[in-house]
């Protein structure tokens, strides 16, 4: 029996090629003796063919790009390498629903952020997506721990454990911003400029480098989700704290808040789903706008955009004495963030704005010139309407986070402390079920709405659907002609039940916005922020989207710019310029890379553009090529004239358009219109605005003070970027222009970007590229 | 196979030779554990990026037993992990399917070796590791050994009782649907 067995063993062997000359010999000899045993034989050989055909699947290999990555990897060298970036189809996916959980490869040492895990250039950077958080964690993967020494060769040992350095129990100091920058924790904070070159330092102090590099050496670095594997520390430092104060945060024991974290959020997200990088925030690639020929485009359109995340995201960074990446920066939210006392129209004016174009000198090319447009809606007073309002809170499991709401308490308590006589008031909570936890109640009532926004608790999962159903029909019921009707939905955008196609949710959403309820998004928290998805939301229900990253930002959206926030004065705002060939060589818009339009979008009423809220000032910067530049100065021509068409022929219709207008020696002055065009809240037909433009030779000095400040902070933008553009801008020159263009500051935010700047300035300079 | 025995080569050479020898074969290993081309993917970028670091340090006689131990240990954290989270996984699944591809990367897959790889997740443990690694990965008997830290014998003797229970649960799929257009009887796959 035993001989059989072991013959029937050899008998696969033999099928497998896997047998010695000389037993080959030996069972050939037996197979040819014995027909039987011979039949059964070759069976199993074309049962072991059949595997391996079947089972050596060719096609199965690395992306091309993965395989080049590994390729041109210099030899024995700590390296992480992103994870696949290469699945169009869920990387769309991923991007409907904002940053999905990109997990962490973060380590966070003393409650600094490094980001040994590259942000592969390829990845996905979700459009529109200014996702403000970052998550740390310590990355088993991220490597080759010099503790874990020659592997053993079976390769077992490798995968055991090392007992590591881990990095939550260090002291933790965290720097005040002003400390000198040469600690190890300084030092730490430079990694995401080492993180580009995706190699560790190998100078980096060997201290730190231990407790970066080690960690439980556990599975996950090929699957790109420090989600799951170690410990997750999640790190806010600048939300409840005074911003510019050092930043006392503990760190969470991490396990726990891996756990927490972990299960509330990323998880829910299949592991095979693609993750663009180790941190849990993902920003839209930013292409920067190109300088554009003006005969070959004559026209640049794009939609206005009143969103301010970016500057909040771009100062937690710095307070945090990290730089932010270059694509989390968008100069044109940066600017837009600060409140201006420019006068807008008054409230009784028929346009809803105004539409203001200064010209002057540019600081970062002396012979360009800057053109600031800025748009100032009207003030109106949101005590002049009544408003029904309707807070729909996510109080999902995952809203169970200091950060998120606490913090939505806060901000509700602080509007209800608003709402008057006339006003309603209603709230419907949402988890797994949906519930109307505030009947409508009279703003007059305060209390009884603020004692129902503190028994809010967290726990269960997300029917955001359910949710928005529930709150819409409220406000329908309440619904007060001519008011304010709104919705007001806090959350961190992670719908789990219910629609949870976006496509669907987008539908749903569009449709219950024109039962004329407007809807305000308010993101909170870090970590598992669906930007995406609430800024469809905001897009499609006409609406706006904020992002809630502590009480002063609370503060600034629900009490300062309340009016903006809850009285939309115009919608589907858009910005076409004409420029004169005859004056203009060149144009780049700086900023509002993601809010591009076509020209034709442009007089389509059926294109959805930005809305306008209240008192919301808008500004658009275009740097502009003079036509008459000296030889020598300056960019050379683009394109080089046509020496057989005196116009670039794809494009000649668009000038043809204006080709009437440069014989009028009026018009040949104009160094470009301005049109804008807008739709009344209620509206579906749009007005247009149209505004001339020429240019009175005004110096950098001789600006208004919004403009100097305006540019102050493009350039501030322009330097953090490192953007081809920045030319011979300094720090200095962005400082003294934002100083110039401070003005009375009532709110400090002025003030506060001065320190910023130089903060940046010398983070700048200690993580020279 | 056993031309890894290199060890006068560059370690550069060393390692894009393995890369261009192992890639495949490896992500077929992982990939049989994972069911997603993605992970596999990963999970193989990490194995090379592992073996970028110890190349030095390695016996080259034992490359493959040590790539495929690595990657099989990769493979097998990921499956737990994976496991771990089907639990959440029903809360979100209306939303992953509609992006998920592998429906269609399993309707690309032919029926035939689908079936195959369920027969051998069930066969038992180490009669899988070593058919894996004979079928998919194609290794040798020897670097199955040393992968498994088994003597030869032991892994002909796993992997011919592999192979017979795959078999017999393969004819009987066959019988039990033979109209069913379930793709070549074992006898025809000769050709």
């Amino acid at each position: 029996m035993k001989d059989q067995t072991m013959k029937n063993e050899q008998i696969t062997a033999w099928a497998l090629d896997e047998l010695s000359p000389q037993e080959r010999e030996q069972i050939e000899a037996t197979l040819r003796e014995n027909p039987q045993i011979k039949a059964s034989a070759e069976e199993t050989k074309s049962f072991c063919d059949l595997l391996i055909t079947e089972l050596r699947d060719e096609s199965l290999e690395l992306t091309p790009e993965q395989r080049s990555r590994l390729q041109t990897m210099p030899p024995a060298s700590n390296i992480i390498l992103p994870s696949a970036a290469s699945k169009p189809v869920r990387w769309r996916f991923a991007s409907r629903f904002g940053s999905i959980a990109a997990a962490a490869a973060c380590v966070a040492v003393g409650g600094y952020w490094i980001y040994p895990w590259p942000q592969p250039q390829s990845a996905r950077l979700d459009s529109q997506a200014p996702v403000r958080r970052f998550r740390v964690s310590t990355t088993p993967q991220a490597v080759s721990s010099p503790k874990s020494g020659p592997p053993a060769p079976d390769g077992i040992a490798m995968n055991a454990p090392v007992p590591a350095a881990v990095p939550s129990p260090l002291p933790i100091t965290l720097a005040l911003p002003q400390e000198p920058p040469a600690t190890a924790s300084q030092i730490a904070s430079e990694k995401p400029l080492v993180a580009v070159n995706r190699v560790f330092d190998p100078n980096l102090p060997s201290q730190l480098r231990k407790s970066q590099l080690t960690g439980p050496e556990s599975p996950s670095f090929s699957n790109g989700r420090a989600v799951s594997s170690g410990s997750i520390l999640v790190i806010d430092a600048s939300n409840f704290a005074p911003r510019n104060a050092a930043l006392p945060k503990t760190t969470m024991p991490a396990s726990e808040s891996a756990v927490a974290d972990a299960d509330d959020h990323s998880l829910r997200f299949k592991q095979s789903e693609p993750i663009p990088s180790q941190d849990n925030e993902s920003y839209t690639r930013i292409l920067e706008n190109e300088l554009k020929d003006v005969r070959a485009e004559p026209l640049s359109t794009f939609s206005i955009d009143v969103d301010t995340a970016s500057y909040a995201n771009v100062r937690r960074f710095l307070n945090q004495n990290m730089l932010p990446p270059a694509d989390a920066v968008r100069i044109e939210e940066l600017i837009n963030y600060f409140p201006s006392d420019e006068e807008g129209p008054a409230a009784v004016a028929k346009e809803p704005f105004a539409a203001q174009v200064e010209l002057a000198a540019c600081p970062w090319q002396p012979h360009h010139r800057l053109a600031r447009i800025a748009i100032q809606g009207k003030q109106v007073q949101k005590g002049n309407k009544a408003s029904n309002l309707v807070f729909l809170v996510d109080v999902s499991g995952s809203m169970d986070d200091p950060q998120k709401l606490p913090l939505v308490k806060q901000s509700l308590r602080l509007l209800a402390e608003q709402m008057d006589e006339g006003d309603h008031v209603s709230m419907v909570t949402y988890a797994s079920g949906t519930q109307v936890v505030l009947p409508p109640t009279n703003g007059e009532n305060r209390s009884r709405v603020i004692a129902a926004v503190d028994q809010l608790h967290a726990g269960g999962s997300t029917n955001g659907a359910g949710g928005l159903r529930l709150a819409y029909e409220q406000a329908v019921a309440g619904f007060i002609q001519e008011g304010i009707n709104r919705v007001i939905l806090c959350t961190d955008g992670d719908f789990n039940v219910g629609i949870s196609d976006p496509t669907e949710l987008e539908k749903f959403i569009a449709e219950k916005a024109r039962s004329g309820v407007f809807l305000s998004v308010l993101g909170f928290g870090s970590g598992n922020l669906k930007d995406r998805t609430m800024e469809t939301l905001a897009d499609k229900g006409n609406g706006n989207y904020a992002y809630i990253d502590g009480l002063a930002e609370a503060r600034k959206v629900l009490v300062e710019q309340m009016a903006g926030t809850l009285v939309t004065i115009a919608k589907d705002v858009k910005v076409q310029i004409e420029f004169n060939p005859a004056q203009v060589r060149a144009y780049r818009l700086v900023g509002y890379e993601n809010r591009l339009l076509t020209k034709e979008d442009f007089n389509d009423d059926t294109k959805d553009a930005g809305e306008i809220g209240s008192g919301h000032r808008v500004v658009a910067l275009y740097e502009l090529v003079p036509a008459n530049l000296p030889p020598g100065v300056g960019p050379d021509r683009l394109v080089d004239t046509l020496k057989y068409q005196t116009l670039a022929s794809p494009t000649a219709k668009d000038l043809n358009e204006t080709q009437s207008a440069p014989s009028d020696p009026q018009t040949s002055k104009e160094l470009m219109t301005v049109k804008l065009r807008y739709k009344e809240p209620t509206g579906e037909t749009s007005s247009k605005i149209e505004l001339p433009v020429t240019d009175e030779g005004k110096t950098l000095e001789a600006a208004s003070g919004e403009f100097q400040f305006s540019v102050a902070v493009a350039g501030f933008g322009l330097l953090l970027r490192d953007s081809s553009y920045k030319g011979t801008l300094s720090w200095e020159a962005v400082r003294k222009l934002a100083l110039a263009g401070k003005g009375a500051d009532k709110l400090g935010y002025r003030g506060e970007f001065l320190q910023l700047i130089d903060k940046a300035a010398g983070l700048k300079q200690i993580t020279p590229r | 196979m056993r031309g890894e025995h290199v060890l006068m080569a560059a370690p550069d050479t060393l390692f894009l030779d393995t890369l261009q020898r192992y890639e495949r074969p490896l992500i077929r290993y992982a990939h049989g554990y994972t069911g997603d081309l993605e992970e596999a993917r990963d999970i193989v970028q990490d194995v090379f990026v592992k073996l970028s670091q110890s190349l030095h340090t390695l016996d080259h006689e034992r490359l493959a037993p040590w790539l495929f131990t690595v990657c099989r240990n990769r493979a097998l954290d990921h499956q737990r992990k994976h496991r771990r989270l089907v639990v959440m996984e029903t809360e979100t699944l209306d939303l992953e399917m509609s992006a998920d591809p592998s429906p269609h990367e399993e309707m690309d897959r032919s029926e035939t070796s689908t079936t195959l790889r369920q027969l051998i997740d069930t066969l038992p443990s180490r009669q899988q590791e070593a058919v894996r690694l004979k079928f998919i990965a194609g290794l040798d008997y020897q670097q199955i050994s040393a992968a498994m830290k088994t003597s030869i014998g032991n892994v002909g003797y796993l992997i011919h009782h592999g192979v017979a229970a795959l078999r017999t649960k393969w004819q009987a799929m066959e019988n039990e649907a033979p109209a069913a257009g379930k793709a070549r009887s074992p006898a025809l796959a000769t050709a």
